[in-house]
């Protein structure tokens, strides 16, 4: 397989092939993140189309630091633009002195499939659906998710507490409902 | 199940997942693209770290080439002269370290009587330069007897004189555009010392945090944080070149050592953590010249440095121990400079200056922490190189 290093150099040859080889290995990936943020497939396909405008307008200048860090950099795209999108949406209403909530037993998450755990994070509401990814996915620290949504660290970890409550309590009915 | 162990397993699950991309979504963009993505700076990171190396060897090669045909004996003089400047001006500065009691305000008039003696001693030394530089310097005086070869003829005597002349007028033309090479000490005014007990380091305050309301500082009882931050001292090499008549770029290598002492002082105990950190910066200044006379000049200078941290070395009551090194360090700097030049390829300078640290956002605690506006001063020898 093509390594990252070898895509670039064709990319910095001008070969516009391999511009749709960049497109094809990373839009699976790149989807999935997008849909870890937004909901509303049209607005999906949006973002999709404007994360791939800037990745290939912008590869040119993209410093590469190794195996990996081209998919990173176009990680990185996706989840900024995706958070800009619901930014200018405004749906996502980042509240700030939401008062935390006692802590409560996690329940074991091995058995369950990636994609129905995905489709749970999908029916979060928008701010704890956003924080959460950002949290878990992009283990960014709340100091970092703060500035870039906007709002106090300790809403961070507020909506962060309540995501992860409301995610556990989606797992654990899913998983008395296979046991019964 | 413990929550870390929960986050990655729902982090493993869901951040390689790849789902199919809307359909025909590869057109659209492709008929939005433009003709041509790629810029020419398009560059891996080896290039660019090669093209760096190269310019600085090319940089030095550079000077070394302007500097040597010419001024052979005088760079000797010189790097005599530097090699004792440095421990002088070190043991300057460890003498001053050592009086820990010292205030900031009792320390500069002490400084500056030390160094003044230093330069004293090094008066001498400058005096016995071969007289060809001494001639340079002052030739209306030599003119009319040169010591050892008199002139025989009318002829001879006048091609001498339009030599020496088209010498000075040379000079004098050179001595404003001057590439020059500059070696210094440097260091930051005042020790500094605190004591603030209790308050729980942030990191340690975060895994407490669920138990505050937002960014409430958390205390701790029955124990006391003291910590003394020495000034920094920094030996450079620069290399200055003119833009124009008044205006210079300099740039070059600069070695900075701080060190750090920490007591954490608890009922039964008490610990000495000795840290010291030690950078290689790079700095670049632009210098303007306001005023000269004869071998006198005042200028003002302003720039940048980027510092980053080599070598890192901790020690906890004694005992040495891991430590990560710090992020890098942008600073900015304004001076305000006298330079004495006792030959023309050679001047001595004095530079006091203010320094501001940006904070680089890591955990180390330093002096440019402390203290990211610090008053400095920095003396050195500076070498003109003719154009």
């Amino acid at each position: 397989m093509e390594t990252e290093q070898q895509l670039l150099k064709a990319i910095y040859n001008g070969e516009r092939a391999a511009l749709r080889r960049l497109y094809d290995r990373y839009s699976g990936y790149a989807t999935a993140i997008v849909l870890r943020y937004i909901t509303e497939q049209e607005e999906v396909r949006d973002v999709l189309q404007d994360s791939f405008m800037k990745i290939l307008t912008s590869v040119g200048n993209f410093s590469y630091r190794g195996e990996g860090s081209l998919k990173n950099w176009v990680s990185r795209v996706v989840v900024n633009e995706s958070i800009s999108h619901l930014r200018m949406q405004q749906r996502a209403v980042f509240t700030d002195d939401i008062p935390d909530m006692p802590d409560e037993e996690l329940p074991d998450i091995k058995d369950i499939p990636p994609d129905l755990l995905a489709e749970m994070v999908e029916r979060l509401p928008d701010n704890y659906r956003t924080v959460l990814n950002l949290f878990v996915v992009e283990e960014h620290s709340h100091r970092e998710i703060a500035r870039q949504l906007g709002m106090k660290e300790s809403t961070s970890s507020s909506l962060f507490f309540r995501a992860k409550k409301k995610l556990a309590k989606m797992i654990k009915e899913y998983q008395n409902d296979d046991t019964t | 199940m413990n929550q870390d162990e929960w986050i990655k397993q729902l982090h493993d699950k869901l951040a390689d997942r790849e789902v199919a991309a809307p359909e025909g979504l590869w057109d659209d963009i492709e008929a939005a693209l433009p003709q041509s993505v790629v810029p020419q700076k398009a560059r891996f990171m080896t290039l660019r770290r090669w093209a760096v190396a190269a310019s600085v060897a090319a940089l030095l090669a550079t000077g070394v080439y302007w500097w040597w045909p010419q001024e052979a004996e005088v760079s000797q003089q010189v790097s005599q002269n530097a090699r004792t400047e440095t421990p002088q001006r070190t043991s300057v500065v460890e003498a001053i370290e050592q009086e820990s009691t010292l205030t900031p305000q009792a320390v500069t008039p002490i400084r500056r009587n030390k160094v003044a003696h230093a330069i004293e001693e090094k008066a001498p030394a400058v005096e016995e330069l071969p007289v060809p530089a001494a001639v340079e310097e002052e030739p209306q005086d030599t003119e009319p007897t040169p010591t050892t070869t008199k002139p025989t003829t009318e002829n001879t005597y006048q091609a001498i004189v339009r030599q020496l002349d088209e010498q000075i007028t040379r000079l004098s033309v050179a001595r404003h555009r001057t590439v020059n090479i500059n070696l210094y000490a440097m260091n930051g005014f005042g020790t500094q010392t605190g004591s603030n007990g209790v308050i729980m380091s942030p990191q340690m305050a975060d895994k407490f945090r669920h138990l505050t309301r937002g960014n409430d500082v958390i205390y701790l009882a029955g124990y006391e944080e003291r910590q003394k931050h020495y000034q920094p001292i920094s030996i450079g090499l620069t290399v200055g070149y003119p833009l124009t008549d008044r205006l210079s770029l300099s740039s070059g290598i600069v070695f900075t050592k701080l060190q750090s002492d920490f007591y954490y002082i608890m009922p039964s105990q008490q610990l000495r953590k000795e840290q010291r950190l030690y950078y290689l910066g790079i700095p670049l200044n632009l210098n303007y010249r306001l005023w000269a006379y004869k071998g006198l000049k005042v200028y003002a200078s302003a720039g940048g440095q980027a510092d980053w941290n080599i070598s890192t070395k901790l020690q906890i009551n004694g005992v040495s121990q891991e430590m990560a090194k710090d992020r890098m360090q942008w600073s900015v700097n304004g001076g305000l400079g006298l330079q004495y030049d006792i030959i023309p390829q050679l001047g001595l300078y004095a530079e006091p200056g203010v320094k501001y640290y940006f904070d680089n956002g890591s955990n180390v605690q330093n002096f440019f922490k402390d203290k990211p506006l610090n008053f400095n001063l920095q003396l050195g020898l500076r070498l003109n190189l003719n154009d």
